[in-house]
């Protein structure tokens, strides 16, 4: 039997024999010589057969159905491949227009945090961080008033609230607070005063008038005695003299508002308050109501 | 060209980019054309279809020696082309080693003719190789492939293509010596 030469072998043996050497060179010595030998020869004889080449007839209906498959092809998988028609979207927005949104959501942002500043500042008393803030938002009131009667209402009101500041901090023993409150009330009044002599005389200004009334005749007795109960006896004296200096500027204010009866007009000074020397205030030892 | 001889075939082996019979330098412009083809354009298919019609015809009757039958592998070759077209990745194996390996399948199928000549009578031995080795011997000795070739064509390792030419070839020659 035969031996036979290894795959590589056959290559090596067939390498040589493309590289042109004749098959007894190309085989070499080599147990499976033989063997080797007559698939050189097999090589040779398959590489010898040959195609025919083929006729313009051929070519021509080759072409023909080639091409006949080719427009079915074609059709198919331009079906296949249609494209879907997205519907169009909204344009993006220009950058104009970004920046537009951006400014409006920063300023809806701001005024929400002031709103909701002014809101709790409302809150606020004068020991309180905010209380700057409940300060400065009053001032924007004084400013969307325009005529003196209703500027007037207004500081009335903030008059009030002063008011009620002083004996919150009378209540808790804070003296300065309390003292800072009051003297805060009575220049309210005091200006509410000035802007209603300026004003016109109308029944809007009669009901302020009378407000004003009402504002200047808050009694102070119990805010002296909730200082003195807690120990703040310098700031009662403050505030006492503080009620006497108005009672000394209250005359002349209400001359003006009321030339007819300023002289008989009463006077809410506390008790311990200095008289007033020759004007229309008489204290007494307790306080008007 | 006509078929290969067996010194041509080492002539093909040095000569610089053939890439329709080689399977080497598939140039940027053929895969540009099949990209196209691959869409169906009928006008790279038809730029395709005659850079390699008439060396696939060559190649299929080398193995069948009948023109008649390779005129009609020729057709189903490029019928399974098209079909299968949109699948083909292989750009580095070439086009044409890629319609050569179609041709070989159907040839691997198709009934054989009588064999009388001495010729057709190893044509009809090559034909009854496995499909394998089938591919193997006709893209080395007819399309003049190298082993490397062959086995980035079909995907194999070079052992095995080695391995599977050898088989072929020993298988070839059982059936002359018989």
């Amino acid at each position: 039997m035969l031996q036979e030469p290894s795959p590589h072998q056959l290559e090596d043996a067939l390498g040589r024999r493309r590289g042109g050497a004749a098959i007894i060179e190309a085989t070499g010595i080599h147990p499976a010589a033989e063997q080797l030998e007559a698939l050189l020869k097999l090589g040779d004889e398959i590489g010898a057969l040959a195609g025919a080449q083929p006729d313009a007839g051929a070519v021509a209906r080759l072409r023909e159905q080639t091409m006949a498959d080719v427009v079915g092809h074609r059709a198919a998988w331009v079906h296949h491949h249609r494209l879907p028609v997205h519907r169009g979207r909204h344009p993006l927005p220009s950058h104009g227009f970004r920046w537009t949104f951006v400014l409006g959501i920063a300023i809806m942002l701001a005024l929400v945090a002031g709103v909701s500043l002014a809101l709790a500042a409302q809150l606020a008393e004068p020991d309180g961080s905010l209380y700057r803030v409940k300060l400065d938002t009053e001032q924007v009131l004084l400013a969307v008033n325009r005529s003196p009667t209703s500027k007037a209402s207004v500081r009335l009101q903030l008059a009030s609230q002063r008011y009620r500041d002083t004996e919150a901090m009378a209540a808790v023993g804070k003296g300065a607070y309390a003292v800072q409150a009051m003297a805060a009330y009575y220049d309210e009044l005091r200006q509410a005063g000035g802007l209603l002599a300026t004003a016109h005389r109308d029944s809007g200004w009669k009901s302020v008038r009378d407000q004003f009334d009402a504002a200047e005749a808050k009694p102070i007795d119990t805010i002296l005695t909730q200082l003195e109960n807690t120990h703040q006896a310098v700031a009662s004296t403050e505030i006492k003299a503080l009620a006497a200096r108005f009672g000394r500027d209250r005359k002349a204010i209400d001359a003006k508002l009321n030339p007819s009866s300023a002289s008989s007009t009463p006077a809410p000074l506390p008790s311990g308050a200095a008289p007033q020397p020759g004007g229309g205030s008489q204290p007494s030892g307790t306080p008007t109501p | 060209m006509g078929s290969y001889s067996y010194t041509d075939m080492a002539a093909i082996e040095v000569r610089p980019a053939e890439p329709v019979s080689t399977g080497r330098g598939r140039s940027r412009g053929e895969q540009e054309l099949i990209l196209r083809a691959q869409r169906y354009e009928p006008e790279a298919l038809e730029q395709l279809f005659d850079a390699h019609v008439e060396e696939l015809f060559r190649y299929v009757d080398t193995i069948l020696g009948d023109p008649a039958g390779s005129e009609e592998i020729v057709r189903l070759t490029w019928q399974r082309a098209l079909e299968g077209l949109p699948r083909y990745r292989r750009f580095d194996a070439g086009f044409e080693t890629w319609l050569q390996r179609i041709a070989n399948s159907l040839i691997a199928q198709a009934s054989m003719p009588a064999a009388e000549e001495p010729e057709d009578r190893l044509r009809a031995a090559i034909r009854r190789l496995t499909a394998d080795q089938l591919d193997v011997i006709t893209l080395r000795f007819f399309a003049g492939l190298s082993i490397e070739e062959i086995a980035r064509a079909t995907g194999r390792s070079r052992v095995r293509v080695v391995a599977l030419q050898h088989r072929g070839m020993l298988a070839l020659l059982h059936t002359e010596t018989t």
